[in-house]
């Protein structure tokens, strides 16, 4: 008897057994939405200190085509004199993601390549490849391993560390990922070139819940770029997750006629 | 203080002398038994201080106490650095340089490496892969900018398809087919900014252009790149070029060449001191004095932290020149005095007496006439008016104390000192042509002279580094081979400052920046010019069908928001400044003459109002040639008041020594005709006055000043006792002597330079070698012409030219 409660009490306090890939699967839960909105200001920050300033609208709405595909719209509101600028994409499952430009001055969409993983989003530090990982993390493509508990900015986390499974083509050779233990967020990457050299560095900041639906978000983020000198700020305001987002606004000719 | 008094002293020099006119009358005087046996008299003690004296009252002291200076002076040598780049030659209120900094501040200028890729054609698979491996390979060199890295495959382009727009760049991945490689070929040639600027119109030749970081080493990005080039080359030719490779390839010729010619050199020089004294101790003594000058003088480079520049660098050859001149009038006194002392000692000390002074005051001369350099406001010239001031009074000082002490512990040489019969006949003749021939000798001067003036006025300024090199030099057929079939290497910015926030994305700036760039590029010299008006128009007419349309303010700014969603920040802010109230043209030239670069500077400044009427919009320039621009400016201001600073310090020095007005004006007659006759010739063949060749007058004025002053000390002494014709005659031939041994070593050392394959080395050696020749021969010429006085009777300097 005395055994059975020790047994059961030893179940009981037991820490939660967690792995790489599992702790992987709640982040991508935790960033999964079904549509969201919000404002963003980025700044690109360049080594010499120069900074540009932009602030753009965001909604994304998850697509009928797959679990992890998403539609997004971007729509700049300031500076006054590129305001309205837009860009869509459509990804897509089974073929290449559609994008679409906007320029007011023009009053026409224009079609442009869809991006590759390692282009620059919007000029800023974060690659497609990046923004792909802050929708949905494909889990498939890495393989995942528990590192430590540390904690960043204050908060525990656990360190991960994220190695491309063969024939993944990806710009990292490796990363380092801590997951906010209380979110599951992303709360710090080391991003490591495929020599092994450290190349940007990602932190999340002004952890807060969205909404009642149990969602939270990071406010701020920063990408750093150790190799060029080059940083991006990113300050999110107005979240709005999973409040529902027409389906009619990803198109261009919301784009043109709104 | 002590200086002072002792050059006071020598006023006294000829009332001392005057007192042996009556016995030095009694000796026999022929070229084979004269010899300057006048006995010293303690009365000319005092003229040096017990410091000197030690050197042969305690000869073992002194020669230690040297040792261990020279010991503690060369730990200096550790901490010497070197100062490759241009950046902080200009004085930092200078408009130029101001220009410059502002532009740096607010487009971060970089000096740019670039790697050229030429094959038979550049659109095969081979030379594109190369391409993308060179570009991934250079950011890894140390120093270059990883995000400001521009090649075919890292620039982004925008080029209209029939189903939209391509957004990538042009070798994201390699054409896989013979339509892909012809869409690249399109592309490019659609492209303004990459046709001509990265590709050559006729596909043989492509760049990648690397910035680098500020305060980079240029040595250690020359070698990495360098090694990149050797890589990937085969069967495609890699070039490597650009200012700080140019730069390099300079300094690494320069001081490759002086490694190799200056020690063979200076050992010819001393050759030419064996054949001059015959003795073993004439050289050794001299190579030792000079060896530790160059220590000495280096060593207080490194605890100064004064570094080893392009400049500096003449430092030995031009300590050998200056401090062996020292040590060839002592050792010609030595010998001379030899066969009068029975002691090392007693010889030592009359040495001294003899000639310690006039070393003396041609030390000091010489090192004021070097810290006129000061007046320069290129930073590398000022510092080395400090470093010849400080070194010349170091080998003065070693000159004065390491010689007497040595020759004090050796026994006086058995032998008479050595004179050339063949040497005596020349100046005899030289001296007798100068006095027999005075009116045609000043008529040819004066024809000489006013030849040479007119040759200064076309002396042209600045240094044209392509010229530096022979044509078969890598770095300048690089240099060529950009000029010729792409927009050239070297680079002018130009900031347009449209004087209101966001202005630059207003249509009517647009406008006039448009027009000035047109303007620009109707300038033969002008190979490409690039600024965001390039980016606009690209965008413009990809977007709209290919129209040249000028577009719009709101265009403007949406095609530039485009712009920064596909570039890197780097190549963002090359552009435009962070509040668009600025905009950057870069200006590429195809020629590297600086004399073109300041009169397209002169030229835009005066136009510049036909495009920016508004009176608001300024323009800054920037880039590399403004150095270079400036950098000419202040050679030609600062060389006419170092000439004219340099001659007050030689006649004032002068005044202070012979106490008359006539005596220190004739002073500077030698130095002062040389000085024109060198530069004449500059003019006249075309050699620059560059930052190297500005060292001539240090080198002129230096040594010109040892020979004034030897030969009008030694004058005077002389006329105490003789005179005026005798007393010409006796100074050419004895004092003349020195001279001569010290012009003619000089001389045959420093024309091997001339064989230097690389021409600022080469200019220097055989313009040094012929500095040397021409203030010989003015000063052995000159000075006779003036001082003959012609109702004297020449039986006393016949006499001395008679056989016992």
């Amino acid at each position: 008897m005395i055994i059975a409660f020790t047994l059961l009490w030893a179940v009981l306090t037991a820490p939660a057994v967690t792995d790489g890939t599992s702790t992987m699967e709640k982040h991508r839960q935790a960033t999964a939405v079904q549509d969201l909105t919000g404002q963003l200001t980025y700044t690109n920050i360049s080594k010499s200190g120069r900074k540009q300033t932009r602030t753009l609208r965001q909604h994304i709405l998850r697509t009928d085509e797959g679990e992890y595909t998403y539609n997004l719209l971007l729509e700049f509101i300031s500076p006054q004199d590129v305001a309205g600028t837009s860009t869509l994409t459509l990804q897509h499952e089974q073929k290449d993601d559609e994008q679409w430009l906007y320029l007011p001055a023009l009053r026409m969409s224009k079609r442009i390549s869809p991006s590759k993983k390692s282009d620059r989003f919007m000029g800023t530090e974060i690659t497609y490849e990046d923004l792909s990982g802050y929708l949905s993390e494909p889990i498939d493509d890495y393989k995942y391993t528990l590192m430590v508990e540390e904690a960043v900015n204050g908060r525990p986390a656990y360190k991960l560390e994220a190695l491309p499974r063969q024939g993944v083509r990806t710009q990292y050779g490796k990363r380092h990922l801590w997951i906010d233990k209380a979110t599951h967020l992303m709360a710090k990457t080391l991003f490591y070139d495929h020599k092994g050299k450290l190349l940007k560095t990602y932190q999340a900041t002004d952890i807060r819940p969205i909404g009642s639906g149990g969602h939270y978000r990071a406010h701020q983020i920063k990408m750093e770029n150790v190799q060029t000198g080059n940083t991006t700020v990113v300050q999110y305001k107005d979240f709005a997750i999973n409040e529902g987002v027409e389906a009619a606004i990803f198109s261009t000719t919301w784009m043109e006629t709104r | 203080m002590k200086i002072r008094y002792n050059l006071l002293s020598l006023h006294a020099l000829p009332q001392k002398l005057s007192e042996r006119v009556a016995s030095r009358r009694a000796y026999p005087c022929s070229l084979q038994t004269y010899s300057d046996t006048k006995p010293f008299t303690p009365k000319t003690m005092h003229i040096f201080q017990p410091l000197l004296r030690l050197s042969y009252i305690r000869p073992k002291t002194t020669l230690l106490a040297l040792f261990a200076i020279t010991l503690l002076m060369a730990g200096g040598l550790s901490r010497l650095e070197t100062r490759n780049s241009f950046d902080g030659e200009l004085p930092t209120d200078d408009p130029i340089n101001q220009g410059i900094e502002a532009a740096k501040e607010v487009f971060g200028e970089r000096s740019v490496v670039l790697i050229g890729l030429e094959a038979a054609s550049i659109y095969s698979p081979e030379a594109a892969q190369k391409v993308i491996d060179l570009s991934n390979a250079l950011s890894e060199v140390p120093y270059v900018m990883p995000d400001e890295i521009v090649s075919l495959s890292t620039l982004a382009n925008v080029s209209q398809r029939p189903w939209g727009l391509e957004t990538g760049g042009f070798l994201d991945t390699l054409p896989a087919d013979e339509a892909a490689w012809q869409q690249l070929r399109s592309d490019v040639a659609g492209n303004g900014m990459v046709l001509d600027r990265l590709v050559s119109a006729d596909e043989s030749l492509t760049v990648i252009a690397a910035a680098l970081e500020d305060g980079f080493d240029g040595g250690v990005v020359y070698d990495a790149v360098s090694k990149l080039a050797n890589h990937y080359a085969d069967p495609e030719r890699i070039h490597i070029t650009g200012a700080p490779v140019l730069v390099e390839d300079v300094q690494r010729g320069i001081s490759g060449d002086s490694r190799r010619f200056i020690p063979i050199a200076i050992v010819l020089i001393f050759i030419g001191f064996y054949i001059s004294f015959r003795r073993l101790a004439g050289v050794l003594l001299p190579v030792g004095m000079v060896i530790m000058s160059i220590i000495w003088t280096m060593g207080f480079m490194g605890y100064a932290g004064l570094p080893v520049t392009v400049v500096s660098n003449a430092l030995p050859v031009i300590m050998v020149a200056v401090a062996s001149s020292y040590a060839i009038h002592f050792m010609n006194a030595y010998y001379r005095l030899a066969d009068q002392h029975g002691s090392g000692t007693a010889l030592a000390e009359a040495t001294l007496q003899k000639i310690g002074l006039p070393i003396l005051i041609t030390g000091l001369t010489s090192a004021l006439g070097s810290a006129s350099l000061l007046i320069f406001k290129i930073t590398s010239l000022r510092e080395f008016g400090i470093i010849g001031a400080v070194g010349f009074l170091l080998a003065t000082f070693i000159c004065l104390t390491f010689l007497p002490a040595v020759c004090a512990l050796l026994k006086p040489p058995a032998r008479k000192a050595y004179q050339s019969a063949a040497l005596q006949r020349f100046l005899y003749a030289l001296t007798q042509m100068a006095q027999n021939h005075r009116r045609a000798i000043i008529g040819a001067y004066l024809l000489l002279i006013a030849t040479a003036v007119f040759f200064i006025g076309q002396v042209k300024i600045g240094d044209d580094y392509l010229k530096f090199f022979p044509k078969s030099h890598p770095g300048r057929v690089a240099a060529e081979t950009f000029n010729d079939r792409l927009s050239g290497v070297r680079n002018m910015d130009i900031v347009v400052d449209a004087a209101a926030y966001g202005g630059i994305k207003d249509e009517r700036f647009f406008r006039s920046l448009n027009d000035f760039q047109d303007y620009l590029l109707s300038y033969q010299e002008v190979g490409h010019t690039y600024s965001y008006r390039d980016v606009v128009q690209h965008l413009s007419a990809n977007l709209n069908d290919g129209t040249d349309a000028l577009p719009g303010s709101a265009e403007i700014a949406q095609y530039l928001m485009l712009h920064e969603m596909s570039a890197t920040p780097g190549e963002v802010f090359a552009l435009r400044s962070e509040d668009d109230n600025q905009a950057r043209v870069q200006v590429f030239l195809k020629s590297s003459d600086p004399e073109v670069h300041q009169a397209l500077y002169e030229n835009i400044q005066a136009d510049a109002a036909r495009f920016f009427p508004e009176g608001n919009t300024s323009l800054t320039f920037g880039g590399d040639v403004m150095h270079r621009i400036a950098l000419g400016t202040y050679i030609v201001e600062g060389k006419v008041q170092n000439i004219i600073l340099a001659l007050l310090i030689v006649f004032l020095s002068c005044l202070i020594i012979f106490r008359s007005l006539p005596k220190s004006l004739m002073a500077l007659l030698p130095i002062t005709v040389s000085l024109l006759m060198v530069f004449g010739l500059m003019g006249m063949i075309g050699i620059r006055l560059g930052i190297s060749t500005a060292l001539l007058t240090a080198m002129i004025v230096g040594v010109g000043v040892d020979f004034a002053v030897h030969y009008l000390v030694g004058y005077f002494r002389d006329r105490e006792e003789m005179g005026a014709t005798e007393a010409i005659t006796h100074n050419s031939l004895h004092t003349g002597q020195a001279i001569a041994y010290d012009a003619a070593s000089n001389i045959a050392g420093f024309s091997v330079l001339s064989f230097s394959g690389f021409l600022p080395v080469q200019h220097f050696g055989w313009l040094l070698a012929l500095s040397m020749l021409l203030i010989f021969i003015n000063t052995l010429v000159l000075y006779p012409v003036m001082l003959r006085q012609p109702a004297r009777q020449r039986t006393a300097a016949e006499a001395i030219l008679t056989p016992n």
